[in-house]
């Protein structure tokens, strides 16, 4: 019974995963590049988000210094396509391993830090970081911002098809965004990924089980910040810049945060729709006050109110769907799919 | 000599404003178990309310009084409204609810008031007094008396008061509590309004000494009255205070004696924290949970 | 099912465990024999448990040596005693709510390097064998008590241990379930060749299933033998000797 339901859900995902694909595959050769340039900057927070969600969903351990790691792939990217005159595509996996030394370096010290003591040292890193650029990186008139210049966006020679870079760029985070989806996907079923959970439920019992905590934990570490350095390499592609400071890799922290708890916590998918949903909410919100339908004297032009709206939003949603998107979706599913069929009955090996 | 005591007043200054919105972070914790990411905010908002007040005509000593009253309700009512349905979530998802909030007010705040810097009269004048070549500004010596009135306010309230004990059994164990006939709503809503009303007298007095009130003043004494409250141990408010006064003494010697980390000194206090996590991961005065296997 | 390796020694010597000014383990030394069944009792906080917990290298004694066959554990970190053959059950059931049975189960035999399909089988293979499988989708919770307990205890079976410690594995038990568990010890220490040290309250089963008994109290040894030496001990009557129940029924 339980396996035809499995099977069931399996081909459904599979034809919903197709059309999706098949939709997103489609779509930027019919939008405008502002659009699309939208949407690729909500399939690299789903990045950053799944890489935050190993680390904080599964394996228990609070960051809000992420903006941290995005901002060091993000320079990287930008220093080496504008200074060194690499192809942006070459610099992605450097951005990659350096955040990933650097989330190494972080997690060893945060194995002897917990809960709340850990969020507030990330903060420390989310705080620290714009400082760090502002004083070692050589940017446009000497200030941290570094730009690429609109050549290096263009797709490769190699790369058919006459795409624009707005194009290309949402075409490269879709397949990065997949195949660091698959890579999500693999640890959880895994065994890491069981680790991952031991770690976070019951140090204790994981530890006579033969699991070591602090290469579970200084990994889960290196793995979230390398998806997050991997985020900010493809964000450089978008933006065509690299720029830190204070409040903006706070507010980037947080909101990747944001997008891991709303779209689900310790799920596969939630990161990503998270992920899209905090760009499209800001970015509607944002609309919305400008141009409203309606309290039109009050609201319009007040854009002030948008991240206030937000704010009320994500409390609500909150509220109404605690385990995020996802869960909430799975908690329709069985609610649904019981309805169907009568639960089976437990516990017949129990003592009469 | 004089420059290095120069230098320890202007950390204690600073090192005060982070111990008195600390000691309200503490406050909040204490009693509801959450970390309030919005307590910058929230204490931003209020003092636009004095702001206001003033504009309205009143001085500024009664402006302070009214707008922590008002805070205090607030406060209050925020807790009933917004925590509240959240008291059996899980910590995460009040992270997100704090969060929203923080956002929430900081919008709010610029949209009620406008987005000019305001410039907030001081309630006490501003002397200053060169006792053996150090400079001492009415500023700190209002700021410390504050806090120690605080301090001591807090201390009586908590420890040897009937309030006070049942703040702290609701903050132990709410169920138990209820079960003893203690309102933990009442409870839980009287430390987030105190909370608020601390957060605003720390407003109030804070932004004078600066150069305006905008809505960005609160962000960065909030990252650093988390800073103290983690060196010092999220449920000690001594630790809040000492953890506070570190902070904002560390900040300023390494101003003025590491030039090599001009621009990055923030390093300092978080490197701090760091190394003291280190060494006693409950924070210097925190207490520790043990965990039965 | 065949072992991970033959089943060894378990020297506990001279271990003492002090927490402040407080001494848990006062120079505690025993021996569990190889495909021995042992228990450990004695009235609460005379050190059981954190006896437990130092085989389980999650204390560090204050001295002393504790050896499983050449192995001197005090020299092993803590994930590695797995490794080593070494798993035990908790005193207040220490499973992964979040995963399922099957789950739960692969985890005990984390320590072992093989193929993801392997560990399934062979996780599956413990849980017929202890009447769950039809749980094995099921998550780690919300099943009654009982059969929980079992599960923790395929958990610790999953990896083919040489020795099984069970950290009060009949508390909170009805009287036929520990019947039922007693049995299951007997039988599973027959047929998977190891050696078992358990901690109990219950002495109905611990008189019934156990070949040596080890007595303490304040942290000492007071006594050791096997049940019969240690039902007639005046030292242990005084100590504690269970209620009055436990020994109409033995």
């Amino acid at each position: 019974m339980a396996e035809r339901a499995r099977r069931q859900r399996l081909i459904v995902g599979t034809v919903v995963g197709l059309a999706i694909l098949g939709y997103l595959l489609w779509f930027p050769q019919q939008q405008a590049p502002a659009d699309v340039r939208l949407w690729t900057t909500a399939i690299y927070f789903g990045i950053a988000a799944m890489g935050l969600n190993l680390l904080t969903g599964y394996n228990g351990q609070v960051s809000i210094g992420h903006g941290a790691f995005f901002g060091i792939g993000a320079y990287t990217t930008a220093i080496l396509v504008n200074d060194h005159g690499w192809s942006l595509l070459a610099t992605i996996p450097v951005a990659a391993a350096l955040a990933f030394v650097v989330g190494v370096a972080v997690g060893i010290p945060a194995l002897r830090v917990k809960g709340l003591y850990l969020a507030l040292v990330t903060l420390g890193l989310a705080v620290v970081f714009p400082d760090l650029t502002k004083k070692f990186v050589r940017g446009v008139g000497g200030t941290n911002l570094v730009r690429v210049p609109s050549a290096s966006l263009r797709p490769p020679e190699w790369m058919p098809g006459g795409l624009q870079p707005d194009q290309w760029g949402f075409y490269l985070a879709l397949t990065i965004s997949l195949a660091l989806l698959g890579g999500v996907w693999l640890i959880v079923r895994g065994r890491f990924g069981r680790a991952l959970i031991a770690v976070r439920d019951h140090e204790a019992a994981a530890t006579t089980v033969g699991v070591d905590l602090a290469r579970t934990k200084v990994l889960a570490f290196a793995l979230s910040a390398l998806y997050a350095g991997v985020a900010g390499a493809l964000s450089v592609q978008v933006t065509g810049i690299a720029n830190a400071e204070k409040i903006g890799t706070f507010n980037l922290s947080i909101l990747f945060l944001v997008a891991v708890v709303i779209g689900g916590t310790a799920t596969v998918f939630g990161p990503l729709i998270g992920g899209f949903l905090v760009v499209m909410i800001q970015e509607q919100t944002t609309d919305f006050v400008a141009d409203p339908p309606f309290l039109s004297g009050f609201l319009s032009g007040k854009e002030v109110l948008s991240p206030a709206i937000f704010g009320i939003m994500l409390i609500v949603l909150m509220y109404f769907l605690p385990d995020g998107i996802v869960g909430g979706f799975r908690r329709l599913l069985r609610r649904i799919l019981t309805r169907r069929q009568p639960a089976e009955p437990l516990g017949a090996s129990v003592a009469p | 000599m004089t420059v290095f005591l120069s230098q320890i007043m202007n950390g204690i200054q600073n090192g005060v404003i982070y111990a008195s919105l600390g000691l309200a972070i503490v406050l909040i914790f204490r009693t509801t178990g959450i970390l309030n990411f919005a307590q910058g905010e929230m204490a931003l908002f209020s003092t636009y309310v004095t702001w206001e007040l003033t504009r309205l005509g009143l001085p500024v000593w009664l402006a302070i009084i009214v707008s922590m009253i008002l805070a205090f309700i607030g406060g209050a009512l925020i807790e009933r409204i917004v925590i509240r349905p959240f008291e059996q979530s899980s910590p995460l998802v009040l992270v997100i609810v704090t969060i929203g909030l923080f956002l929430a007010f900081n919008a709010l705040a610029q949209l009620f008031f406008g987005v000019e810097a305001k410039a907030l009269p001081r309630a006490y004048p501003d002397r200053n007094w060169l006792i053996g070549g150090v400079s001492l500004r009415s500023d700190t010596l209002v700021l410390i008396a504050v806090l120690a009135v605080e301090c001591l306010l807090l201390w009586a309230l908590l420890q040897r008061t009937k309030v006070g004990l049942a703040l702290r059994a609701v903050a132990s164990n709410a169920d138990s509590a209820r079960l003893l006939g203690v309102s933990a709503a009442t409870m839980l809503m009287l430390g987030w309004g105190l909370a608020a009303a601390l957060g605003c007298l720390a407003g109030a007095l804070v932004v004078p000494t600066t150069s305006g009130l905008t809505a960005g003043s609160m962000q960065g004494i909030l990252v650093f009255a988390f800073a103290g409250v983690a060196l010092g141990g999220f449920d000690s408010p001594i630790g809040a205070v000492v953890g506070g006064l570190i902070i904002g003494i560390a900040d300023a010697l390494t101003r003025q004696y590491v030039p090599a980390l001009a621009g990055i000194e923030i390093i300092v206090p978080f490197g701090l924290i760091l190394v003291v996590l280190l060494l006693r991961p409950q924070g210097l005065f925190g207490h520790v949970k043990v965990e039965r296997v | 099912m065949t072992g991970a390796g033959a089943p060894a020694r378990l020297t506990v010597d001279e271990v003492r465990v002090e927490f402040g000014g407080i001494v848990a383990l006062a120079d505690l030394s025993f021996t569990v024999e190889e495909r021995q069944i042992c228990a450990l009792i004695g009235p609460n906080g005379a050190g059981k448990t954190t006896l437990f917990n130092c085989v389980s290298r999650l204390y560090e004694p204050t001295a002393g040596t504790i050896r499983f066959g050449d192995t001197d554990l005090l020299g092993e970190p803590a994930h590695r005693i797995a490794a080593h053959g070494i798993t035990r059950t908790f005193q207040n059931l220490a499973l992964f709510p979040a995963l399922t049975v099957l789950e739960n189960v692969m985890l005990g035999a984390h320590a072992k390097r093989e193929r993801e399909h392997a560990r399934r089988a062979q996780a599956l293979e413990v849980l017929e064998r202890l009447d769950l499988a039809h749980l094995a989708s099921h998550h780690a919770a919300g099943l009654p008590y009982g059969t929980l307990k079992r599960v923790e205890l395929a958990r610790a079976l999953a990896a083919h241990p040489r020795m099984l410690m069970l950290d009060e594995p009949a508390a909170g038990l009805t009287h036929s379930e520990v019947d039922e568990l007693a049995e299951l010890v007997r039988t599973l220490h027959t047929e998977l060749d190891m050696s078992v040290l358990l901690v109990e309250h219950h002495m109905q089963m611990v008189m019934a299933i156990s070949e040596k008994i080890v007595v303490l109290d304040f942290g000492s040894k007071i006594a050791e033998g096997t049940p019969t030496d240690i039902s007639g001990d005046p030292r242990v009557i005084e100590a504690y000797l269970g209620h009055p129940d436990d020994r109409e029924g033995a």
